[in-house]
């Protein structure tokens, strides 16, 4: 294991506090603070992973997670970030995309034909003639792709969710981000920092410069860190990466569990009423050959690694870089004991004298102009040869590192989600904002800001603004901090190269998808010039980097194709996530929000009970295995049977205009709804279609009591509200859905059960069919009864107070057990309803379905045009029109086989279509409802019916009248 | 009619996997008054037995339900003889009896008796906006708003009356519909684990009442 810096004031890991893991199989040790990557590099894995399309080695790069050189398998679960995700004890950690080992990947040969996979190849290749692609695209899938996830795969651990609201939020917390949520949290305002790394202090935390005077920069991060610590109001949150920004002020972001926290991930959803972006930015990647090479690696990634986690990057590194940045960090290193033996700078002035000389006094050989080239060695890094800007000049040096970075590159991810106008600026070479969103501000780096001082002041502005926007008033101070800023140095002149001279096949744009800058230009000389058609054509971007690696060098070279600096450097789209996560963290938690009846658990104990989701709420399907429920259905026909009907809509609606409301949605005369007896009627949408059905009685003057059918319980009172928004009519509505269970007791025998538990009157003289009572059973229970007949038997619903629901069921089953009572569940109650002819909304109809079509025209009451009832003028319109669908019963041909739900009628035609289909044990014969075209609607009409996997065999049935059972409806009114 | 022996109780929607320390009986409810080992807290109780009114009219600011004003505007709440009255909206107010005070407003036609209609929990401690975090994106620690107040939105995804009260320990009353009831209250559990929330009765529900100093 390397050795580790272990004295240095900037670490973030404990070198005495191992942390053990598993890498291959084989044991290793890592410590505590480690991430799986920095735990890796210091037990010298150099290589790991094996890139998309050529298996080229790949290696430590960004640290940061641009690229997906460091996605890897960790306890089963693949494209792992190792870059950023900390160690944790016990990891079992797998390199990916890899054949054998990461050093002899027998895939590797592939890298020796990418001549013969020129941008867009497949597009060239398979799909000439079309027909042979789909042969192609599997194969290709088989063998593309990072990592595996198996079809067994569980994800396993805590996904929690989280949905805090504040005044600012600020994104970043180095310290432009810190600034600025010191100078709102000041101002009395609730403030939430994110911070994609462990810790606070961004571009300062690791660097040991001067702040000021005595002062180190992370010495000034620290400070900055306690200042947040100890300002009540600000909520900073480590480890969350932002995935999303909208314009709403919405933020959207993921956190790492540490160990000692007790989620793995959450997902962090966060709405504030200012957002600053304080995001600084990332390298970009210098383009020359191999420049892929494990050993080559960015600035910040070199630095980070000494002086966060004590590791050396190497033994001896050269530098090409392109900003002071990277003269910062030779110099350091080089302190810390990396050989340096030259730093080429592609810049040709603008350097920090200070630096050089400090350079010139380590005896640093300093190159002005010159550039990396390319790098030697196969699957390390060997050496690299510099070059003249010009490629006149060439010097090969050995090594076994090589730094390299074309200078920095905003990371303005989040700015581009929310929607501001971003330009590309010539002076600094980067895309800034041109107009920000109102309540949005960017600070720091993000703005090419290079000075520290002027990097605070930036903040501790943008913080103001955001106060500004939350109502505190504070113009003054606002003017004087642009002020401060304007009198500090402003953005720095950015180093504009792209790539070294040279003309190398292997000189790679986007890591993840192996597109090099060859392709590009492939790409561009096929027509695919411009950014976001060279994206999607080459691939470059689309992989789990999110652009992070290409994503500024895409539109440099395009407009470098195109010769147009100022014009041509157009951005491509960024969209959410910005940086990828498990969909287990998008899930968060799989809580079951279903509804349940109050009678649930009692339903729940009986032996047989199937639950079934219906809608919002679970619901008994089966009281028994027999999915037939011939028992339950035998038990209401003969009997009777009792059955939990909760679920159904009810509502209050009173006031001085209630009825008109009421005739308003409903298509029935309400004018003739009386006390003591229910109403049977529908609702409409504009095109008469049904929407809904149930029973209105009167309960009191300009006082109503309502039902709906179960799924548009929610909808109900939004929907009298919304017809009657115009009107201005005084009238309320109370949903009392939940506030009243509902039995059905049904069967011959209903009476007998009923009368066993209240002293009402239930004679048919006294109670007659859709009668309505209110009584009370056991002289405690209130009920609200109504006579229907929704199974074809002598029935009452019976409502009651939720609470009491259990006890009256109770009683029920009690009273019931003399008669044999049984329960019965949604399915018998399907068959029963069926039997009768009666329709369920959604079963039998669908959103073309107007009354007419079922044979309910008569609900219609048409002479009420003051009422102006929803759906009228098309019921009009649509009652004699030809064409239409028709709702017909039908029996089967052969008795014995029901057809299935959603059989198509056919002839040459599809012509309609089965909606319920059984058999019944009452008729003994299977019957059915369907929707048919009216042609095939006449009685006696023979359907062909379709089934999948059917081929050309057909089921037959007839047309018949409905309904199939006791036509006459005696049963009911017995 | 025949008699049953049949005991007829009315039934919370929650059922709360705590040992009951002490319960009574009140009009049919079977009230917890205590769990056993009920902890140093945060709590959460079940006050779905308490009973609840829908008050709803074109000029609410002339009632006066027990003789307390109605407040004027949406999302104001008004605690006050141990009964709350929440604002939704201009002509719409709840009312929630925390007592036993004999208020019955069932002969008044603006009132509709929503006891049945709602469960409602409470969540006690000062930890009880964290928890809430968790499963709501309501606002419910905004500075600008004077507690207690109403906030109307999704808590663990379904529709929920929720009412802000106190400062240095405050209360969070979440009511959402009847059905919801038991998936509510294990969401909430399970979102308040990490803080140590555990079922209490509601003596609870009395004592961080009192301590409110609410007239």
């Amino acid at each position: 294991m390397q050795e580790r810096l272990a004295h240095l004031k900037t670490l973030r890991v404990d070198p005495e506090i191992p942390v053990p893991f598993i890498y291959r199989g084989k044991k290793y040790r890592g410590v505590t603070g480690d991430s799986i990557a920095s735990a890796l590099f210091a037990n010298g894995i150099r290589i790991f992973s094996r890139s998309l399309k050529y298996h080229r080695p790949r290696g430590l790069y960004s640290l940061n997670g641009e690229c997906g050189n460091c996605l890897m398998e960790v306890d089963g679960i693949p494209n792992v970030q190792a870059e950023t995700t900390p160690l944790k004890f016990g990891m079992n950690i797998r390199p990916q995309n890899v054949v054998g080992t990461p050093d002899h990947d027998l895939m590797a040969f592939v890298d020796r034909f990418d001549q013969l996979m020129p941008s867009g190849f497949y597009y060239h290749y398979f799909h000439r003639p079309y027909k042979l692609w789909p042969f192609f695209q599997n194969r290709l899938r088989n063998v593309a792709g990072l990592g595996r996830l198996r079809p067994t795969t569980r994800m396993t651990g805590n996904y929690d969710e989280l949905y805090p609201n504040a005044d600012v939020c600020v994104i970043g917390a180095g310290p432009a981000g810190i600034q600025a949520a010191l100078a709102a949290a000041a101002r009395g305002l609730r403030v939430i920092l994110l911070e994609a790394r462990p810790w606070a202090g961004g571009c300062f935390d690791y660097r040991s410069s001067a702040y000021d005077g005595n002062v180190s920069l992370f010495e000034r991060a620290q400070e900055l860190s306690r200042q947040v610590k100890q300002m009540g109001s600000i909520r900073l949150f480590r480890n969350t990466a932002v995935i999303g920004c909208y314009a709403n002020m919405l933020v959207t972001a993921f956190q790492k569990g540490s160990e000692s926290d007790p989620f793995d991930e959450r997902y962090v959803e966060i709405k504030a009423g200012s957002v600053v972006m304080a995001t600084g930015c990332i390298e970009r990647p210098l383009i020359f050959d191999h420049n892929d090479r494990p050993g080559i690696m960015q600035v910040n990634c070199a630095h980070r690694l000494a002086r966060t986690y004590g590791l050396l990057p190497g033994t001896s590194a050269v530098f090409s870089i392109g900003d002071d940045l990277g003269l910062e960090a030779a110099v350091d290193l080089s302190d810390l004991g990396l050989h340096v033996p030259v730093v080429a700078d592609a810049r040709f002035d603008g350097q920090d004298e200070f630096l050089l000389q400090e350079l010139d006094k380590r005896n640093i050989l300093f190159r002005r102009g010159w550039i990396a080239s390319k790098a030697n060695g196969n699957r390390q890094l060997e050496g690299v040869r510099l070059c003249t800007i010009d490629g006149m000049r060439f010097q090969d040096i050995s090594c076994d590192t090589l730094i390299a970075s074309a200078g920095l590159t905003p990371a303005a991810g989040p700015l581009f989600l929310c929607q501001a106008k971003m330009a590309y600026d010539v002076f600094t070479g980067f895309f800034l904002p041109e107009k920000l969103p109102s309540n949005v501000h960017a600070s720091g780096r993000l703005l090419a800001l290079t000075d520290h001082v002027a990097i605070e002041a930036s903040g501790r502005l943008a913080g103001l603004k955001a106060a500004k926007d939350c109502g505190v008033l504070l113009e003054g101070e606002i003017d004087r901090t642009a002020e401060e800023l304007g009198d500090l140095p402003g953005p720095a002149r950015g180093c504009k190269l792209v790539q070294a001279p040279g003309r190398g096949r292997k000189r790679f744009v986007c890591f993840d998808e192996d597109v090099t800058a060859k392709n590009i230009y492939q790409a561009c000389s096929m027509g695919f010039d411009q950014v976001e058609l060279a994206k999607r054509f080459s691939t470059a971007g689309l992989g789990p980097g999110q652009g992070g690696i290409p994503g500024h060098n895409l539109p440099m070279l395009l407009a470098q194709y195109h010769g147009d600096e100022r014009h041509d450097v157009l951005p491509s789209t960024v969209r959410p996530p910005l940086t990828p996560t498990y969909l287990a963290t998008y899930a968060g938690k799989r809580r079951r929000m279903i509804k349940q009846t109050p009678l649930r658990d009692t339903l729940a104990e009986r032996r047989g009970a199937v639950f079934r989701r219906a809608g919002a709420w679970e619901r008994v399907r089966y009281f028994s295995e027999d999915t037939t429920s011939r028992s339950e259905i035998e038990s209401v026909r003969n009997r009777v049977g009792v059955i939990d009907v909760s679920t159904l809509g009810k509502f209050r609606i009173f006031g001085p205009d209630a009825l008109k409301a009421l005739e308003r949605v409903y298509v029935g005369d309400m004018a003739s709804v009386c006390r003591g007896r229910v109403k049977y009627s529908a609702m409409c949408n504009h095109d008469g279609c049904l929407m809904d059905d149930g029973v209105i009685t009167r309960k009191g003057e300009n006082d109503y009591y309502f039902t709906t059918s179960t799924g548009r319980a929610a909808a109900t009172a939004e929907w009298i509200r919304y017809h009657t928004r115009h009107d201005g009519w005084d009238f309320s509505i109370v949903n009392l859905t939940d506030a009243f269970g509902a039995l059905n007791l049904a069967g011959p025998d209903a009476r007998k059960v009923l009368e066993k538990l209240t002293d009402q009157d239930l004679s048919t003289e006294s109670f007659p069919f859709i009668g309505y009572r209110e009584f009370m059973i056991h002289d405690a229970i209130p009920i609200r009864a109504i006579r229907l007949g929704f199974v074809g038997e002598l029935s009452y619903e019976l409502h009651v107070p939720s609470s009491y629901t259990r006890a009256l069921w109770d009683l029920i089953l009690a009273a019931g057990r003399p008669f044999d009572i049984q329960p019965f569940g949604l399915e018998a109650q399907n068959v029963l309803r069926l039997e009768k002819g009666h329709v369920i909304i959604g079963q039998e109809t669908e959103i073309r379905t107007t009354l007419h079509d079922l044979g309910l025209g008569f609900l219609w009451r048409r002479n009420k045009p003051g009422a102006k009832k929803i759906g009228s003028r098309a019921l009009k319109f649509t009652e004699h029109q030809a064409g239409r669908m028709k709702l017909v019963g039908f029996k089967m041909a052969d008795a014995a086989r029901p057809a299935r739900d959603g059989a198509v009628v056919v002839d040459d035609n599809i012509r309609g279509y089965v909606c319920t289909s059984r058999y019944s044990n009452t008729l003994k014969e299977s019957i059915g409802l369907a929707l048919v075209e009216s042609e095939l609607a006449e009685i006696g009409t023979r359907l062909a019916l379709f089934e999948d996997n059917m081929g050309d065999r057909r089921l037959y049935a007839r047309v018949v009248p409905t309904p199939f059972y006791d036509p006459e409806g005696k049963r009911v009114r017995m | 009619m025949r008699t049953s022996k049949l005991e007829i109780k009315r039934e919370s929607p929650i059922v709360f996997p705590q040992p009951v320390h002490r319960r009574e009986m009140r009009n049919g409810w079977e009230v917890v008054a205590a769990y056993k080992n009920e902890g140093a807290g945060p709590f959460i109780v079940d006050l779905s037995h308490i009973p609840k009114w829908d008050l709803q009219g074109e000029d609410l600011s002339r009632r006066r339900p027990a003789d307390i004003s109605v407040p004027i505007h949406s999302g104001h709440c008004r605690a006050e003889k141990e009964m709350l009255i929440n604002v939704v909206k201009w002509n719409w107010a709840v009312i929630w009896r925390l007592s036993e005070s004999p208020a019955d407003f069932s002969r008044e036609p603006a009132f509709t008796d929503v006891t049945e209609a709602y469960a409602l929990l409470l969540i006690i401690g000062k930890d009880a906006f964290s928890i809430m975090e968790k499963v709501t994106v309501l606002d419910l620690m905004a500075t600008s708003r004077e507690r207690p107040f109403l906030a109307l939105g999704p808590v663990l995804h379904i529709r929920s009356q929720v009412v802000v009260m106190g400062n240095d320990c405050p209360g969070v009353f979440i009511a959402c519909p009847r059905g919801y009831g038991r998936a509510m209250s294990d969401g909430l559990l399970e979102a308040g684990a990490e803080y140590g929330l555990c079922p209490a009765g509601e003596e609870r529900l009395l004592e961080w009442w009192h301590a409110l100093d609410i007239a």
